[in-house]
Protein backbone atom coordinates (compact mmCIF):
# COMPACT_ATOMS: atom_id res chain seq x y z
CA UNK A 1 0.00 0.00 0.00
CA UNK A 2 1.22 3.27 -0.96
CA UNK A 3 1.88 6.46 1.28
CA UNK A 4 -0.94 8.17 -0.75
CA UNK A 5 -3.52 5.73 -0.73
CA UNK A 6 -2.85 5.43 2.68
CA UNK A 7 -3.40 8.72 3.51
CA UNK A 8 -6.58 8.91 1.29
CA UNK A 9 -8.29 6.08 3.34
CA UNK A 10 -7.45 7.59 6.65
CA UNK A 11 -8.82 10.98 5.59
CA UNK A 12 -12.31 12.06 7.06
CA UNK A 13 -13.43 13.32 4.33
CA UNK A 14 -15.38 10.85 2.49
CA UNK A 15 -13.95 12.48 -1.10
CA UNK A 16 -10.56 11.49 -0.26
CA UNK A 17 -12.15 7.78 0.62
CA UNK A 18 -14.25 7.81 -2.69
CA UNK A 19 -10.37 8.61 -4.89
CA UNK A 20 -8.25 5.96 -2.70
CA UNK A 21 -10.94 3.33 -3.34
CA UNK A 22 -10.97 4.32 -7.15
CA UNK A 23 -7.45 4.36 -7.40
CA UNK A 24 -6.68 1.50 -5.58
CA UNK A 25 -8.92 0.21 -8.07
CA UNK A 26 -5.92 0.58 -10.58
CA UNK A 27 -3.88 -1.35 -8.62
CA UNK A 28 -3.02 -5.24 -10.42
CA UNK A 29 -5.30 -8.29 -8.90
CA UNK A 30 -3.64 -10.51 -6.40
CA UNK A 31 -3.60 -12.98 -9.17
CA UNK A 32 -3.48 -11.67 -12.55
CA UNK A 33 -0.19 -11.38 -14.28
CA UNK A 34 0.83 -10.44 -17.81
CA UNK A 35 2.09 -12.92 -20.16
CA UNK A 36 4.96 -12.87 -21.46
CA UNK A 37 6.56 -12.76 -25.03
CA UNK A 38 8.20 -15.67 -26.40
CA UNK A 39 11.86 -13.78 -26.45
CA UNK A 40 11.27 -13.01 -22.49
CA UNK A 41 10.23 -16.32 -21.91
CA UNK A 42 12.86 -17.88 -23.84
CA UNK A 43 15.18 -15.43 -21.84
CA UNK A 44 14.17 -16.22 -18.69
CA UNK A 45 14.19 -19.89 -19.94
CA UNK A 46 17.59 -19.83 -20.58
CA UNK A 47 18.66 -18.46 -17.45
CA UNK A 48 17.39 -21.21 -15.65
CA UNK A 49 14.12 -20.17 -13.75
CA UNK A 50 12.62 -23.61 -15.04
CA UNK A 51 10.34 -22.61 -17.38
CA UNK A 52 10.45 -24.23 -20.57
CA UNK A 53 10.09 -22.57 -23.90
CA UNK A 54 10.57 -23.02 -27.52
CA UNK A 55 13.85 -22.32 -27.61
CA UNK A 56 14.37 -24.46 -24.64
CA UNK A 57 12.62 -27.44 -26.20
CA UNK A 58 14.80 -27.10 -29.33
CA UNK A 59 17.78 -27.27 -28.03
CA UNK A 60 17.57 -30.49 -26.36
CA UNK A 61 16.48 -31.92 -29.55
CA UNK A 62 19.80 -31.04 -31.22
CA UNK A 63 21.47 -32.27 -28.82
CA UNK A 64 19.69 -35.92 -28.35
CA UNK A 65 20.19 -36.05 -32.15
CA UNK A 66 24.06 -35.75 -31.62
CA UNK A 67 24.09 -38.48 -28.89
CA UNK A 68 22.03 -41.03 -30.93
CA UNK A 69 24.04 -40.88 -33.89
CA UNK A 70 27.14 -41.46 -31.40
CA UNK A 71 25.78 -43.86 -29.19
CA UNK A 72 25.33 -46.46 -32.45
CA UNK A 73 28.87 -45.86 -33.18
CA UNK A 74 30.31 -48.34 -31.25
CA UNK A 75 27.58 -50.83 -32.19
CA UNK A 76 29.11 -52.18 -35.78
CA UNK A 77 32.56 -52.30 -34.24
CA UNK A 78 31.71 -56.37 -32.97
CA UNK A 79 29.79 -57.33 -36.09
CA UNK A 80 32.69 -55.70 -38.27
CA UNK A 81 35.18 -57.98 -36.62
CA UNK A 82 32.85 -60.33 -36.53
CA UNK A 83 32.79 -59.76 -40.50
CA UNK A 84 36.51 -59.75 -41.25
CA UNK A 85 37.45 -62.56 -38.83
CA UNK A 86 34.62 -64.75 -41.13
CA UNK A 87 36.22 -63.11 -44.42
CA UNK A 88 39.75 -63.79 -42.93
CA UNK A 89 38.92 -67.13 -42.03
CA UNK A 90 37.37 -68.13 -45.47
CA UNK A 91 40.66 -66.21 -47.61
CA UNK A 92 43.13 -68.01 -44.87
CA UNK A 93 41.18 -71.42 -46.18
CA UNK A 94 40.87 -70.47 -49.65
CA UNK A 95 44.81 -69.60 -49.61
CA UNK A 96 45.87 -72.54 -47.62
CA UNK A 97 43.85 -74.89 -49.95
CA UNK A 98 45.58 -73.24 -53.06
CA UNK A 99 49.31 -72.91 -51.53
CA UNK A 100 48.64 -77.19 -50.97
CA UNK A 101 47.71 -77.67 -54.53
CA UNK A 102 50.58 -75.28 -56.19
CA UNK A 103 52.72 -76.84 -53.44
CA UNK A 104 51.61 -80.52 -54.75
CA UNK A 105 51.74 -79.42 -58.28
CA UNK A 106 54.98 -77.60 -58.09
CA UNK A 107 56.90 -80.21 -55.81
CA UNK A 108 59.02 -79.62 -52.18
CA UNK A 109 59.76 -75.73 -51.79
CA UNK A 110 56.40 -75.43 -50.72
CA UNK A 111 56.97 -75.50 -47.04
CA UNK A 112 57.94 -73.17 -46.05
CA UNK A 113 55.37 -71.66 -48.02
CA UNK A 114 52.38 -73.57 -46.45
CA UNK A 115 53.26 -71.99 -43.02
CA UNK A 116 52.68 -68.50 -43.96
CA UNK A 117 48.78 -68.81 -44.35
CA UNK A 118 48.06 -70.31 -41.64
CA UNK A 119 49.53 -67.41 -39.77
CA UNK A 120 46.56 -65.08 -39.69
CA UNK A 121 47.14 -62.85 -36.93
CA UNK A 122 49.68 -61.53 -38.81
CA UNK A 123 48.60 -59.03 -41.48
CA UNK A 124 50.76 -60.96 -43.97
CA UNK A 125 47.78 -61.95 -46.32
CA UNK A 126 49.25 -60.13 -49.23
CA UNK A 127 51.87 -62.89 -49.42
CA UNK A 128 48.90 -65.45 -50.21
CA UNK A 129 48.22 -63.03 -53.62
CA UNK A 130 51.25 -64.96 -55.58
CA UNK A 131 49.31 -68.18 -55.23
CA UNK A 132 46.16 -66.30 -55.69
CA UNK A 133 47.18 -65.23 -58.68
CA UNK A 134 46.83 -68.98 -59.93
CA UNK A 135 43.74 -69.46 -57.91
CA UNK A 136 41.52 -66.64 -58.90
CA UNK A 137 38.44 -68.43 -58.52
CA UNK A 138 38.90 -68.71 -54.44
CA UNK A 139 38.82 -65.54 -53.53
CA UNK A 140 35.18 -65.24 -55.20
CA UNK A 141 34.13 -68.28 -53.46
CA UNK A 142 33.89 -65.78 -51.00
CA UNK A 143 31.21 -63.77 -52.11
CA UNK A 144 28.17 -66.07 -51.35
CA UNK A 145 29.35 -66.29 -48.08
CA UNK A 146 29.71 -62.52 -47.01
CA UNK A 147 26.23 -61.38 -47.48
CA UNK A 148 25.29 -64.24 -45.16
CA UNK A 149 28.28 -62.90 -42.41
CA UNK A 150 27.85 -59.34 -42.85
CA UNK A 151 24.57 -58.43 -40.78
CA UNK A 152 22.51 -55.13 -41.89
CA UNK A 153 24.43 -51.84 -42.95
CA UNK A 154 27.36 -53.72 -43.57
CA UNK A 155 27.04 -55.64 -46.49
CA UNK A 156 28.63 -53.17 -48.31
CA UNK A 157 31.88 -52.74 -45.84
CA UNK A 158 33.56 -56.13 -47.03
CA UNK A 159 34.68 -54.57 -49.77
CA UNK A 160 36.50 -52.16 -47.37
CA UNK A 161 37.28 -55.33 -45.38
CA UNK A 162 39.68 -57.03 -47.94
CA UNK A 163 41.86 -54.02 -47.55
CA UNK A 164 41.50 -53.07 -44.00
CA UNK A 165 42.63 -54.94 -41.20
CA UNK A 166 42.35 -54.98 -37.50
CA UNK A 167 44.22 -52.05 -36.82
CA UNK A 168 42.27 -50.29 -39.29
CA UNK A 169 39.51 -51.11 -38.08
CA UNK A 170 40.16 -49.96 -34.77
CA UNK A 171 41.57 -46.84 -36.36
CA UNK A 172 38.06 -46.00 -37.30
CA UNK A 173 36.61 -46.74 -34.19
CA UNK A 174 39.23 -44.66 -32.39
CA UNK A 175 38.27 -41.74 -34.89
CA UNK A 176 34.16 -42.45 -33.72
CA UNK A 177 35.37 -42.25 -30.28
CA UNK A 178 36.99 -39.09 -30.35
CA UNK A 179 34.28 -37.35 -32.06
CA UNK A 180 32.21 -38.47 -28.97
CA UNK A 181 34.28 -36.45 -26.50
CA UNK A 182 33.86 -33.32 -29.48
CA UNK A 183 30.08 -33.80 -29.86
CA UNK A 184 29.95 -32.96 -26.12
CA UNK A 185 32.57 -29.66 -26.17
CA UNK A 186 30.39 -28.57 -28.51
CA UNK A 187 27.51 -29.19 -26.47
CA UNK A 188 29.00 -27.52 -23.72
CA UNK A 189 30.27 -24.78 -25.53
CA UNK A 190 26.83 -23.71 -26.56
CA UNK A 191 25.71 -23.82 -22.87
CA UNK A 192 28.22 -21.42 -22.23
CA UNK A 193 27.11 -19.51 -25.13
CA UNK A 194 23.92 -19.30 -23.86
CA UNK A 195 24.94 -18.00 -20.25
CA UNK A 196 27.39 -15.59 -22.21
CA UNK A 197 26.03 -14.29 -25.03
CA UNK A 198 23.18 -12.50 -23.41
CA UNK A 199 25.52 -11.12 -20.98
CA UNK A 200 27.19 -9.26 -23.99
CA UNK A 201 24.49 -8.62 -25.56
CA UNK A 202 23.38 -6.46 -22.44
CA UNK A 203 26.35 -4.68 -22.00
CA UNK A 204 25.99 -3.94 -25.95
CA UNK A 205 22.59 -3.19 -25.13
CA UNK A 206 23.70 -0.69 -22.77
CA UNK A 207 20.78 0.57 -20.87
CA UNK A 208 21.32 3.68 -19.08
CA UNK A 209 19.21 3.54 -16.74
CA UNK A 210 21.32 1.97 -14.08
CA UNK A 211 23.75 5.30 -14.26
CA UNK A 212 20.42 7.20 -14.83
CA UNK A 213 19.52 5.92 -11.72
CA UNK A 214 22.60 6.90 -9.61
CA UNK A 215 22.52 10.28 -11.19
CA UNK A 216 18.65 10.31 -10.32
CA UNK A 217 18.13 12.43 -13.21
CA UNK A 218 15.66 11.28 -16.10
CA UNK A 219 17.35 12.71 -18.84
CA UNK A 220 20.11 10.39 -18.83
CA UNK A 221 18.08 7.27 -18.73
CA UNK A 222 18.00 6.26 -22.60
CA UNK A 223 16.53 3.01 -23.37
CA UNK A 224 18.34 1.25 -25.82
CA UNK A 225 15.12 0.84 -28.26
CA UNK A 226 14.11 4.46 -27.16
CA UNK A 227 16.97 6.46 -27.93
CA UNK A 228 15.81 7.65 -30.61
CA UNK A 229 12.44 8.76 -29.25
CA UNK A 230 14.07 9.86 -25.64
CA UNK A 231 14.45 12.77 -27.02
CA UNK A 232 11.38 13.57 -28.31
CA UNK A 233 9.70 12.08 -24.61
CA UNK A 234 12.22 14.62 -23.11
CA UNK A 235 11.55 17.36 -24.91
CA UNK A 236 7.71 16.59 -24.29
CA UNK A 237 8.34 16.51 -20.82
CA UNK A 238 9.84 19.83 -20.76
CA UNK A 239 6.79 20.83 -22.01
CA UNK A 240 4.93 19.25 -19.29
CA UNK A 241 7.16 20.96 -17.29
CA UNK A 242 6.24 24.52 -18.57
CA UNK A 243 2.78 23.37 -17.96
CA UNK A 244 3.14 22.77 -14.28
CA UNK A 245 3.39 26.21 -13.15
CA UNK A 246 0.24 26.57 -14.45
CA UNK A 247 -1.24 24.17 -12.86
CA UNK A 248 0.24 25.57 -9.78
CA UNK A 249 -1.25 28.36 -10.63
CA UNK A 250 -4.84 26.95 -10.76
CA UNK B 1 16.45 -7.40 3.90
CA UNK B 2 13.67 -7.02 1.25
CA UNK B 3 12.81 -10.14 -0.76
CA UNK B 4 13.30 -7.32 -3.72
CA UNK B 5 16.56 -6.85 -2.81
CA UNK B 6 17.80 -10.27 -2.71
CA UNK B 7 16.25 -11.10 -5.90
CA UNK B 8 17.78 -8.28 -7.59
CA UNK B 9 21.26 -9.05 -5.54
CA UNK B 10 21.35 -12.37 -7.51
CA UNK B 11 20.04 -11.34 -10.65
CA UNK B 12 22.84 -8.79 -10.92
CA UNK B 13 25.32 -11.82 -10.01
CA UNK B 14 23.57 -13.93 -12.39
CA UNK B 15 20.78 -16.29 -10.49
CA UNK B 16 18.66 -17.06 -13.44
CA UNK B 17 16.02 -18.01 -11.12
CA UNK B 18 16.04 -14.46 -10.33
CA UNK B 19 14.38 -13.23 -13.56
CA UNK B 20 11.49 -15.49 -13.37
CA UNK B 21 10.54 -14.40 -9.86
CA UNK B 22 11.51 -10.60 -10.40
CA UNK B 23 8.98 -11.17 -13.14
CA UNK B 24 6.35 -12.71 -10.60
CA UNK B 25 6.90 -9.75 -8.08
CA UNK B 26 6.62 -7.46 -10.76
CA UNK B 27 5.62 -7.41 -13.96
CA UNK B 28 1.58 -7.06 -12.46
CA UNK B 29 2.45 -3.24 -11.78
CA UNK B 30 3.87 -2.68 -15.17
CA UNK B 31 1.44 -4.24 -16.98
CA UNK B 32 -0.69 -1.91 -15.01
CA UNK B 33 0.81 1.37 -15.08
CA UNK B 34 1.37 0.91 -18.94
CA UNK B 35 -2.48 0.08 -19.02
CA UNK B 36 -3.33 2.81 -17.56
CA UNK B 37 -0.91 5.09 -19.43
CA UNK B 38 -3.01 3.65 -22.32
CA UNK B 39 -0.64 1.40 -23.99
CA UNK B 40 -2.59 -1.04 -26.05
CA UNK B 41 -0.11 -3.72 -25.78
CA UNK B 42 -0.21 -3.62 -22.10
CA UNK B 43 1.36 -7.73 -22.16
CA UNK B 44 3.97 -6.77 -24.73
CA UNK B 45 5.44 -3.72 -23.99
CA UNK B 46 5.56 -5.54 -20.44
CA UNK B 47 8.07 -8.11 -22.13
CA UNK B 48 9.69 -5.42 -23.47
CA UNK B 49 10.60 -3.68 -20.09
CA UNK B 50 11.33 -6.86 -18.76
CA UNK B 51 13.96 -7.69 -21.57
CA UNK B 52 15.56 -4.37 -21.40
CA UNK B 53 16.08 -4.52 -17.66
CA UNK B 54 17.18 -8.23 -17.65
CA UNK B 55 19.73 -7.92 -20.39
CA UNK B 56 20.68 -4.48 -18.73
CA UNK B 57 20.57 -5.64 -14.97
CA UNK B 58 24.70 -6.22 -15.27
CA UNK B 59 25.03 -2.75 -15.41
CA UNK B 60 22.25 -1.35 -12.50
CA UNK B 61 23.65 -0.44 -9.26
CA UNK B 62 21.29 -0.24 -6.10
CA UNK B 63 18.72 -2.01 -4.43
CA UNK B 64 15.29 -3.02 -5.03
CA UNK B 65 13.77 0.07 -4.34
CA UNK B 66 16.13 1.30 -6.89
CA UNK B 67 15.46 -1.53 -9.32
CA UNK B 68 11.77 -0.76 -9.38
CA UNK B 69 12.23 2.60 -10.15
CA UNK B 70 14.31 1.86 -12.47
CA UNK B 71 12.23 -0.61 -14.09
CA UNK B 72 9.12 1.82 -14.35
CA UNK B 73 11.85 4.63 -15.76
CA UNK B 74 12.30 2.17 -18.16
CA UNK B 75 8.40 1.04 -18.64
CA UNK B 76 7.87 4.97 -18.84
CA UNK B 77 9.65 5.62 -22.10
CA UNK B 78 8.48 2.28 -23.39
CA UNK B 79 5.18 3.24 -22.82
CA UNK B 80 5.90 6.33 -24.77
CA UNK B 81 7.43 4.84 -27.51
CA UNK B 82 4.41 2.80 -27.49
CA UNK B 83 1.96 5.56 -28.40
CA UNK B 84 3.77 6.04 -31.44
CA UNK B 85 3.61 2.69 -33.35
CA UNK B 86 1.23 0.53 -34.21
CA UNK B 87 0.04 -2.59 -32.24
CA UNK B 88 2.44 -5.35 -32.62
CA UNK B 89 1.56 -9.14 -33.17
CA UNK B 90 4.21 -10.95 -30.58
CA UNK B 91 3.18 -14.61 -29.92
CA UNK B 92 2.57 -13.94 -25.87
CA UNK B 93 2.79 -17.36 -23.88
CA UNK B 94 1.56 -17.56 -20.16
CA UNK B 95 4.64 -18.01 -17.73
CA UNK B 96 2.52 -17.71 -14.78
CA UNK B 97 3.90 -19.76 -12.02
CA UNK B 98 7.76 -18.72 -13.06
CA UNK B 99 10.28 -19.89 -11.03
CA UNK B 100 7.67 -21.29 -7.91
CA UNK B 101 5.45 -23.34 -9.46
CA UNK B 102 2.45 -21.65 -7.09
CA UNK B 103 1.46 -18.95 -9.40
CA UNK B 104 -0.92 -20.82 -11.33
CA UNK B 105 -3.11 -22.26 -8.52
CA UNK B 106 -3.37 -18.71 -7.18
CA UNK B 107 -4.88 -18.08 -10.21
CA UNK B 108 -7.45 -20.66 -10.56
CA UNK B 109 -7.97 -19.91 -7.13
CA UNK B 110 -9.41 -16.71 -7.79
CA UNK B 111 -13.21 -17.07 -9.13
CA UNK B 112 -14.45 -15.64 -12.28
CA UNK B 113 -17.04 -13.68 -10.62
CA UNK B 114 -13.48 -11.75 -8.64
CA UNK B 115 -11.57 -11.33 -12.01
CA UNK B 116 -14.69 -9.91 -13.72
CA UNK B 117 -15.40 -7.01 -10.69
CA UNK B 118 -12.32 -6.52 -10.99
CA UNK B 119 -12.02 -5.78 -14.00
CA UNK B 120 -14.98 -3.68 -14.23
CA UNK B 121 -13.63 -1.88 -11.38
CA UNK B 122 -10.50 -1.10 -13.14
CA UNK B 123 -12.49 -0.20 -16.08
CA UNK B 124 -14.17 2.24 -14.36
CA UNK B 125 -11.03 3.68 -12.95
CA UNK B 126 -8.96 4.10 -16.18
CA UNK B 127 -12.34 6.21 -17.60
CA UNK B 128 -12.44 7.82 -14.46
CA UNK B 129 -8.11 8.96 -15.14
CA UNK B 130 -9.32 9.72 -18.88
CA UNK B 131 -10.11 13.31 -17.82
CA UNK B 132 -6.55 14.08 -16.52
CA UNK B 133 -4.10 14.84 -18.65
CA UNK B 134 -1.14 12.73 -19.53
CA UNK B 135 1.31 13.53 -16.79
CA UNK B 136 -1.48 14.23 -14.06
CA UNK B 137 -2.22 10.34 -14.64
CA UNK B 138 1.27 9.19 -14.85
CA UNK B 139 1.75 10.79 -11.49
CA UNK B 140 -1.04 8.68 -9.91
CA UNK B 141 0.09 5.32 -11.48
CA UNK B 142 3.60 5.84 -10.30
CA UNK B 143 2.57 7.02 -7.06
CA UNK B 144 -0.26 3.93 -6.54
CA UNK B 145 0.62 1.21 -9.00
CA UNK B 146 3.69 1.30 -8.72
CA UNK B 147 4.50 2.51 -5.16
CA UNK B 148 7.10 5.14 -6.14
CA UNK B 149 7.22 8.11 -3.46
CA UNK B 150 7.56 11.40 -4.60
CA UNK B 151 10.96 11.27 -5.49
CA UNK B 152 11.22 8.32 -7.13
CA UNK B 153 8.09 9.62 -9.54
CA UNK B 154 9.85 12.97 -10.14
CA UNK B 155 12.97 10.75 -10.80
CA UNK B 156 11.28 8.26 -13.75
CA UNK B 157 9.22 11.24 -14.85
CA UNK B 158 12.43 13.79 -14.96
CA UNK B 159 10.55 16.40 -13.29
CA UNK B 160 11.38 18.49 -10.49
CA UNK B 161 9.87 17.12 -7.47
CA UNK B 162 7.74 20.00 -7.12
CA UNK B 163 6.25 19.88 -10.23
CA UNK B 164 5.43 16.24 -9.19
CA UNK B 165 3.85 17.14 -6.44
CA UNK B 166 1.99 19.98 -8.41
CA UNK B 167 0.45 17.60 -10.87
CA UNK B 168 -0.48 14.85 -8.24
CA UNK B 169 -2.20 17.83 -6.10
CA UNK B 170 -4.45 18.71 -8.92
CA UNK B 171 -4.86 15.11 -10.31
CA UNK B 172 -6.40 14.64 -6.94
CA UNK B 173 -8.87 17.49 -7.33
CA UNK B 174 -9.93 16.70 -10.34
CA UNK B 175 -10.69 13.36 -9.25
CA UNK B 176 -12.65 15.02 -6.41
CA UNK B 177 -14.40 16.76 -8.54
CA UNK B 178 -15.62 14.38 -10.85
CA UNK B 179 -16.33 12.01 -8.21
CA UNK B 180 -19.36 14.13 -6.74
CA UNK B 181 -17.21 15.97 -4.50
CA UNK B 182 -18.07 19.67 -4.09
CA UNK B 183 -14.61 20.64 -3.87
CA UNK B 184 -11.18 19.62 -1.60
CA UNK B 185 -12.30 20.40 1.86
CA UNK B 186 -9.25 21.78 3.94
CA UNK B 187 -9.35 19.24 6.58
CA UNK B 188 -9.49 16.28 3.64
CA UNK B 189 -6.17 14.27 2.85
CA UNK B 190 -5.37 15.86 -0.62
CA UNK B 191 -3.45 18.99 0.89
CA UNK B 192 -1.64 16.94 3.54
CA UNK B 193 -0.37 14.20 1.41
CA UNK B 194 3.43 14.05 -0.01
Amino acid sequence: MTDLLSELRRSPVQGDREVAELLHSLRPAGGSRPRASEVLAGFIAERGSGLTSCAELREPAEGSGLLVVLGSAPEPRPARRRVLTGVWAQAAVAATVALVAVAVAAGGPSRDVVVRPGDRSTTDAPATTPPADQTDPTPRRHHPVRPSAGPRTHRATPHVANTMSDHSASGQTASVRTSTPAAGGEEDGSETKGTALPEESGDDRGIDGASGTEAGGGATFDDGTATTDSGAMFDGGGGDGGETPDGVDD
Amino acid sequence: VDELDLLVAAARSGGGWAFGRLWEQLAPSVAAYLRGRGVRDADDVTSEVFLAAFRGIGRFQGDGVAFRSWLFTIAHHKGVDAHRRPASREVLVDVVGAGTGHGLDRDRARSAEDVAMEQIAGDRALRQLAILTDDQRAVLLLRVVADLSLAETAEVLGKPLGAVKALQHRALARLHADLGAVSPEPGGAMGRVT
